[in-house]
Order: C-alpha cells, then structure tokens, then sequence
C-alpha cells in the first residue's frame, strides 16, 4: 500500500503532470491527425526525452499512446478517414452522424466512452498486473521462450490480412534483431564491415524508418486530404439526447469488457477489440438495420473497446516483459533505453515506478477529458491544417531526432532505407506491426531458447518440460492450425497465401 | 473484369523474391559464423533457421504471383511485358514524389555534414512543402526558416542535444 501511495505522490509531480499533459495533447494531435500514428510520433519523440527520468519519460510516451486513441476519432467522424487504424471502425456510423449533421455530438460520445473504457480498464490493470508479475516470478526460460512464441503466433493469427505475410514480417523482424556483435560469443554478425552496426540496427533507427520515414513517403505520394465540413462545437449542441444516452450504456459497458480482454492479450490489439465490440453491438441490436447509417451504438462500443484495450495493452508488457503489439514493443525499447527493465521482478523491484505509471494513467484519462471536450472545434479544425506543412515538420523531426540519439549520419541514412523498404512493403500490403514485435522480442528469444539448450545439454524436449510451457507452446500450436484452417476455408488452398 | 495482372503479379512476385534473397544470403552468412550444435548452439544458428524460414515464407508468397504469370504467358502465348498493363498516371506522379522526397532526405545527409544544420534544415523543409503541393516558394521558404528555428530552440537550446 505504501507503494501505492508513493507511485501516486511521484506522479502527481509538477514536472509529471506537465509532461504527462504533453504527452496527451501530442497525442491527440496524432490522432487527429490523419498520416501519422502513435507508433511514428513515440519514435519522434523518444530523441528529446533523454534528458527527462525514466517515470517523467514514460508518463509522456504512454499518454501519447492513448492520448492518440482520443484523437483518432475526431478525423473519422468529420472526414471518413481514420487517423488510426483503431477509429476505422467509429467511421461506419460516426461519418454518417456527422452528414447528419450530428458531428458534436458524435464527438462528445466519443469521448465519453474513451474515458469510460479507459478508466475501467485501468482498474483492471491495477489489479492483474502484479498477480501476473508474481506468477512470473517461477517462470525461467523455457516458460519466457513458450510466452514469447505465443505472443508472436498471437500477433498472426489475429491480425488482419495475409497469414504468410505476417509470418515472412516477423521472421524477417526475428532475423533483423540477430545483427550486431553476438552477446555470447562475441562475434560480429551482418555488420556489413560498418563499425556502427556493431551494436545492431537500434530500435530507434528502425521505428523511425518503418513509422516515420514510410508513414512520410505515403502521405507525399497521396497528397491528401479534403477539408471537414463546418459544424457546430457548442457544447448545448453536443449533448446527447437522453434517448441517445439511454442507447450508450449498454455498449459502453459491453465494449469496455471486450477492449479489456482483447487488449491484454498478447498480439490483439485495440483495433481487434474495437471490430469485435462493433460486432457484437450489431448482433445484440434489436434494429441492426441501424448500423452503417448513423447509430450511437456503432461509435460508443468500439471507442469504449479501444481505449480499454490500449489500457490493457499495459498488462503483459509491464508484468511478463513481452509487449502486445508494436506501440508496446516500442514503449518496451524506450523503457529499455531509460534503464527501465519491465518483468516479473519489475513490480517488486521498482514498485514506485510501476504505480507511478499507472496514476500517471488517470491523470492523463482526465486531462483528455478536459482536453477533448471543450477543445473539440478546435481538434476539428486541426484536420484542415494543409499536409504539406505537417510533412516538412515530420520530415525534420526525424532527421533530427535520429541523428541526435547517437549523433550519427549512418543511422539517419539507414533510418532512410529502412523507411523505403518499409514503405514498398506497407504497399504490398505486408503488416509492419510484426515485424517490430520481432525485432524486440528476437533476441530475448534467442538468448532463452540458447539458455534453455545449455542447461540441458542439447534436449530439445526441455523446452517443453514443464506443465507452463508445454500449456503455451500448446496453446499456440492450437493458435496456427486455426489460422491455417479458417484461411484454407475462407481463401482456398491457392490463394491461401495471397493478401 | 480487372485489367490485365501481368505488370501486379509482377509487382506481387518482386518482394517475395527479394525476401527469398535476402534470406538466401543471411543463411550463407550464418554458415559463416559457425552454426555449432543443439547442445553449443554457435552464433550463425538462430540466424540460420531464421533465414530458412524467411526463405520459406518467402516461397509460399511467391507461389499465388509465379502461378498468374504463368497463366498469362500460356493463355498469351508470349512473354508479358510491363509495358502492356496500363499505367495509372497518378500513381506514376506519387512514385516520382516520393522518390524526390527520398533524394531530398539524403541530401539533407550531405549538406549537414558540409554547410551545417541550419541551411540543410531550411533548404530540405523547403522543398518537402514544396514537393508536398505547396505552390508559393515564398511561403515555403518562410515556414522553412521558422521550423529551423523551432528546431534549433527545441533540440539545442530546450534539450541540449549538439547539432
């Protein structure tokens, strides 16, 4: 309790809360902002918070994660165009409020059922995390090796598109995470000669470049966007009528229970979460002809759903060590890079920090609140901002924020290639999200699976020698037929492969 | 019906082969730097079963592309060309941004190291607004020099990073 009561007394720190404010409004910003993600805006911003400790800059880089979850909805209800792919889903009844002329109130909803959703799911966080981090406290490497194939089959087999696409993205990520000088032995390997890559391709290097440089490349070659129409932001406008509220509180609460799930999960993810929350609502629905056409339902269940997830999304990376999706595994490397070791021993070890975190999470829910409810006309209006400013902003702050990490050229030359490739990829609709889950987890798994031979003299089997790693490696073994069943039946054995 | 698939099946088949390459060559590479045993695992063994994967997976991604263009020569009875799909002129005008956007990235590269932060900052913003549609060099070169001047407040002065 003592623990508690000092993660909130260090969170609830001037700098804290100022840092914690900037994050959120960055992420909002990001979210709103249709082109670029949390992922791209987390890299850009880790350069500039070396100077900051550890908690402060984890409190700013969290907020942006979720504060981009707020954000995201605002383009997709006033343009149809999803400022993340989590809001995809809040534009099938939430551009259709908006034609409706109902956009305020839209908007207002939204909001409410992020902070709902995020909320609850924060309390669910407090709770689960460290019965988790003390049931990982036995696991040694068999049982981390076991977690972590799970969590990369987990990845695959929810995530949206081609299986074998995925998989080549996260063998490819896995082998990536292999260059640099061997921990154990000590040699070099793919270093191609450059006494830079002797320490691999930094996390940095390559968010920057598969995010940032990419997310740049296809926004310049697009030259989007349409302008929102005009709307009304006054408050009195944006309330919900009490028909409407009575019509949000069952999907509110339906969604916040699914994103809660889903999102701690490893490899699902807050855009799983918010398509099956959408789903269900439809199915419950007494007039499902609604959906599509402007129905409450559709916007109040995936933006609970979404903002519970990316709470949730917390649970595993912060008790077990192994992050859930990309923006986790990201966060996992900046902890990583401010000291910071999340896992079993991370609760009893650094319990200030741990719970600092965590208060840091309702602060920021709050902030949004205050942010996004009276700030709405203004975040609408942020969409119109012309995209060839924000490309040259984007541009620079990689550039910099690049160079500046290590004070390299090579690195900012490799985050450029890195960004071409991940951009010819992206179009040939190849998921980047595993290839970074593969790249932060490959050589842990390496180091584990190396350990785990060592140990037993080259047995095999002693990777699943215990009842909690055979249960995983089991579990995931399940997870692959499944995926390669539905895909076989719903494509075809020819096409199987095919995106 | 869709147009012709010579020039996507092209397109599709041109990253799964490059994977298969790649992975071809990490497997050499691996060899190289010993594979060892399952009881002394050497530090080219994970990287050797990686790239037998990568190679695999890359393989299964080739298959549904290399089976249309087959379908095409044979039903054709000659070589597809790229030449014979039609060209979508606004997808050719976005390759031709992007690839600008790309030489401007690596120039800022050069001149950074040759003529400093400031003039590779100002010049690159510059002509990424420019590339990105906007139509007054004025314009770009003003929001150019207050970026710059935003950047250097931010990473020099705010964080003190050295530029």
């Amino acid at each position: 309790m003592d623990n508690v009561l000092q993660g909130f007394m260090m969170a609830f720190g001037p700098e804290q809360i100022l840092f914690c404010f900037v994050g959120v409004l960055l992420g909002t910003l990001v979210g709103t902002l249709p082109g670029i993600g949390a992922a791209a805006c987390i890299s850009i911003v880790l350069p500039m918070t070396f100077g900051l400790d550890g908690l402060t800059a984890l409190i700013m880089l969290s907020g942006i994660f979720y504060g981009s979850q707020y954000g995201s909805s605002t383009a997709a209800i006033l343009l149809n165009i999803p400022g993340t792919s989590t809001a995809a889903v809040t534009c099938l009844d939430g551009y259709p409020m908006a034609q409706q002329g109902r956009a305020g109130t839209a908007l207002f909803v939204t909001t409410i059922a992020s902070f709902i959703g995020g909320s609850i799911a924060i309390i669910l966080l407090m709770g689960i995390s460290p019965v988790l981090a003390k049931l990982a406290l036995q696991f040694g490497s068999a049982e981390y090796f076991a977690v972590m194939v799970l969590g990369l089959v987990a990845a695959l087999s929810m995530g949206a598109g081609s299986v074998a696409k995925g998989a080549a993205m996260t063998v490819l990520g896995l082998l990536l995470g292999t260059f640099g000088m061997d921990m154990t032995t000590g040699a070099m390997r793919y270093t191609f000669g450059f006494p830079e890559m002797t320490e691999g391709i930094g996390i940095l290097v390559l968010t920057m470049g598969l995010f940032g440089v990419s997310e740049l490349l296809e926004n310049v070659s697009r030259r989007q966007v349409a302008a929102p129409a005009a709307h009304s932001y006054k408050l009195r406008t944006m309330l919900p009528s009490r028909a409407e509220r009575r019509q949000m509180y069952g999907p509110c609460f339906r969604g916040t229970a699914i994103g809660s799930l889903i999102g701690a999960l490893p490899g699902a993810g807050p855009t799983v979460a918010a398509f099956l929350a959408y789903s269900l609502e439809q199915k419950v629905s007494r007039t499902p002809e609604r959906f599509g056409k402007g129905a409450i339902e559709g916007i109040t269940a995936p933006e609970a759903a979404n903002n519970a997830a990316v709470q949730s999304a917390f649970i595993p990376t912060l008790s077990l060590g192994i992050p859930g999706d990309a923006v986790m595994a990201i966060l996992l490397a900046a902890m990583t890079l401010h000291g910071i070791i999340p896992g079993s021993q991370f609760m009893t070890s650094e319990p200030e920090f741990f719970w600092g975190l965590i208060a840091s999470f309702w602060i920021g829910n709050l902030l949004l609140l205050a942010l996004n409810l009276p700030l709405i006309g203004l975040w609408a209006r942020i969409t119109s901002i012309p995209h060839y400013y924000l490309s040259a902003l984007i541009a620079i702050l990689i550039l910099l924020g690049v160079y500046s990490a290590r004070s390299s050229l090579f690195d900012v030359a490799l985050a450029i290639l890195i960004g071409v490739a991940g951009w010819v990829l992206s179009r040939n609709r190849y998921p980047m999200a595993p290839l970074i889950l593969g790249f932060v987890l490959g050589p842990l798994l390496e180091e584990h699976f190396r350990r785990v031979m060592l140990i037993s003299r080259g047995d095999l089997t002693a990777l699943w020698g215990s009842e909690v790693a055979l249960v995983l490696l089991l579990t995931a073994v399940g997870l692959v037929v499944l995926t390669v069943w539905r895909h076989l039946r719903r494509d075809g054995p020819e096409t199987a492969a095919a995106p | 019906m869709p147009q012709r698939p010579d020039r996507n099946a092209l397109a599709e088949l041109a990253v799964p082969l490059a994977l298969m390459g790649g992975a071809g060559w990490a497997m050499w590479q691996a060899g190289t730097y010993g594979v060892g045993s399952l009881r002394m695992p050497g530090a080219g063994g994970y990287p050797f079963i990686l790239s037998i994967g990568l190679f695999l997976a890359g393989a299964v991604l080739a298959f549904a592309p290399a089976g249309r263009l087959v379908r095409a020569v044979r039903t054709r009875g000659e070589r597809p060309t790229a030449n014979e799909a039609p060209v979508d002129p606004d997808a050719r005008l976005g390759l031709q941004r992007a690839a600008a956007l790309v030489a401007v990235l690596a120039g800022w590269i050069f001149l950074f190291e040759s003529v400093g932060f400031v003039v590779a900052s100002v010049l690159c913003s510059a002509v990424v607004c420019l590339i990105g549609g906007l139509r007054s060099p004025v314009r770009a070169a003003l929001f150019a020099c207050a970026l710059t001047a935003f950047c250097y407040l931010l990473f020099v002065m705010a964080l003190g990073l050295p530029l």
